[in-house]
């Protein structure tokens, strides 16, 4: 019974945890612009993060280390520097919009100035990684997280065309939409970039260290990931309906985080609001608190410091510290008057562009016998990953000259 | 004087050139002409307005809470006010001088009727009026929308 039941608990946190900042703004601006024609890049993300969440969540759990200790050591310091940096820098975009989600999410429920937020969701998010255990924290969070279910019942409360949906979902652009190719496919590589954030794999495989996982544990972990997330990815596919549905019609082409709450409100009232706020409040809070310990990760395992929430801070002060700077710098951005909306949608983007310095080397360390034994990637895993590394980097490529050609989506 | 390798050298000789295409071929893209700019603004005016009327009418059925509606409201004005600016230092003369002058004076209208629905939301006026300024709103939004098509139309 308790096994099911922390099954149950881990898959109910994969999916409340999914969705972040980034999953919120883009998935509710490609479905306030195109419907649901960029829908099928959403499936496409969801089994890519899958692929390889559990790539790096095995690594973990079978060496008994985290992704970037092995990075550094299986491809050399320069290759993992590449990697570190990338991934970092993209960590440290996403954490600022992350906490500036935060804050708007708490305007939304409260009418009070963002500015005035920034610093308290800072603090919050350092006290709560400072005090909270690792399990707490993740659950709690996760738990929330899945008041966004709101959107999803929302669609059904909205009573839509089903017919036209599913005309969208076969590609047809619906009438109101006039968006060019360049900017369809910038977008694209935003929602693809958005679903698959570096982060996420990173927080996965330090998070198996933080909880000791064995590879007895390696079946949960896969329910987890091909569970969770696949229907975690429901509720991001569930925003783009509201929006596709609500403000499309209306040519309301979504620019703030207010505007992706009106569907919910014509859906169900003040209610649905105010349960989706709960939702915004716990996904951009739970994701600010992965992001915030994803930068301490990365750099503590990178130069091999002392790192982990199941050591007292003391014993791992570089850790700490690393995460308090990236606050610091997460806080200052936000109080120069950056908009986090966009900063969500460069660091989206961003993202994409540096996806195959984090996804490349997590494929070879899971191909290494020497760490992983016998529990290497099999070949269907294998040729998955190819195929995905082609699409990354398709999609790394096209980034730039796409945001030029379409003036960054507008 | 120390020199890269030619790798190197080919690497970064590659990127400026996919960079230097990528620049030119941003000329011709449509959003950067000075008509493609207008009829963004006009674009980006229309869906600010349109939010209002919606953000009103939810307000007014007594689907969305104050809070809420002020943010939302309170966006538009912001996003409004940076289109109002966009549009002001556009650099165009002739007939798109004009129609700059025509989606100046629709969005003013959008920023006179988006204080009131503030005020409406403040509950600083009768409910009476509410309809009327959504009303106003959609029709504001509509008239932008087709200064926007024009604009594409012209090309």
């Amino acid at each position: 019974m308790k096994a099911v039941l922390g099954l149950a608990l881990g898959v109910l946190t994969a999916i409340g945890g999914f969705v972040d900042i980034g999953d919120l703004v883009t998935s509710s601006v490609v479905g306030s612009r195109f419907g649901l024609t960029l829908v099928w890049v959403i499936v496409v993300g969801v089994v890519g993060i899958c692929l390889f969440a559990q790539m790096s969540g095995r690594v973990a759990a079978v060496s008994g280390r985290a992704t970037f200790e092995i990075i550094r050591e299986r491809l050399g310091a320069r290759v993992g520097f590449a990697n570190l940096a990338a991934s970092f820098l993209i960590n440290l975009m996403t954490l600022t919009a992350e906490v500036g989600g935060i804050a708007l999410s708490l305007q939304l429920a409260s009418g009070l100035q963002p500015v005035l937020w920034i610093p308290v969701a800072a603090i919050a998010v350092w006290l709560v990684i400072w005090r909270v255990k690792f399990s707490v924290l993740e659950n709690v969070t996760g738990l929330l997280g899945l008041a966004l279910v709101v959107f999803a019942v929302a669609v059904f409360l909205l009573h839509p065309d089903w017919a036209a949906l599913g005309s969208q979902l076969a590609l047809r652009p619906p009438p109101q939409s006039s968006e060019s190719a360049v900017t369809y496919w910038y977008f694209a590589i935003a929602l693809f970039g958005s679903a698959m954030t570096p982060y996420e794999v990173f927080f996965f495989s330090s998070g198996a260290i933080e909880e000791h996982w064995t590879p007895k544990d390696l079946g949960q972990s896969r329910v987890n990931v091909l569970v969770g997330f696949p229907l975690g990815g429901l509720l991001s596919i569930s925003i783009a309906v509201t929006a596709a549905v609500v403000l499309l019609p209306q040519m309301i082409a979504v620019t703030s985080l207010s505007q992706v709450l009106l569907p919910v409100a014509q859906a169900g009232g003040t209610i649905a609001v105010i349960i989706a706020l709960l939702g915004f409040v716990a996904a951009t809070f739970g994701a600010a608190l992965e992001t915030t310990l994803s930068s301490g990760y990365s750099l503590a395992q990178y130069f091999g410091w002392s790192w982990g929430k199941f050591r007292r801070p003391a014993q791992a002060a570089r850790f700490h510290l690393t995460m308090i700077i990236g606050l610091l710098i997460g806080l200052g951005v936000l109080l120069t008057g950056a908009d986090p909306v966009q900063i969500t949608e460069y660091s989206v983007v961003f993202s994409a562009i540096a996806l195959p310095l984090t996804y490349l080397p997590i494929l070879i360390v899971a191909n290494d016998h020497e760490y992983m034994g016998d529990r290497v990637n099999g070949r269907l895993t294998n040729l998955l990953g190819l195929v995905f590394l082609v699409i990354i980097l398709i999609a790394s490529i096209a980034a730039i000259p796409l945001m030029i050609l379409s003036a960054a989506g507008s | 004087m120390i020199r890269a390798p030619r790798s190197v050298r080919r690497r970064w000789l590659a990127c400026g050139l996919v960079a230097a295409a990528c620049f030119a071929t941003a000329g011709c893209s449509p959003v950067y002409s000075p008509s493609g700019q207008l009829a963004q603004s006009a674009s980006d005016a229309s869906a600010q307005t349109q939010t209002a009327a919606l953000t009103l009418h939810l307000v007014a059925t007594q689907q969305l809470p104050a809070p809420a509606a002020q943010t939302a409201l309170s966006d538009a004005t912001d996003k409004l006010a940076q289109d109002a600016s966009a549009l002001t230092s556009a650099d165009v003369s002739g007939h798109l001088a004009a129609a700059r002058g025509r989606i100046l004076s629709r969005l003013r209208t959008g920023q006179d009727l988006l204080i009131q629905a503030r005020a409406l939301v403040g509950g600083q006026a009768g409910p009476g009026a509410t309809d009327a300024v959504v009303q106003r709103l959609q029709a504001t939004a509509k008239a932008l929308t087709a200064l926007e098509k024009q604009l594409q139309a012209s090309g």
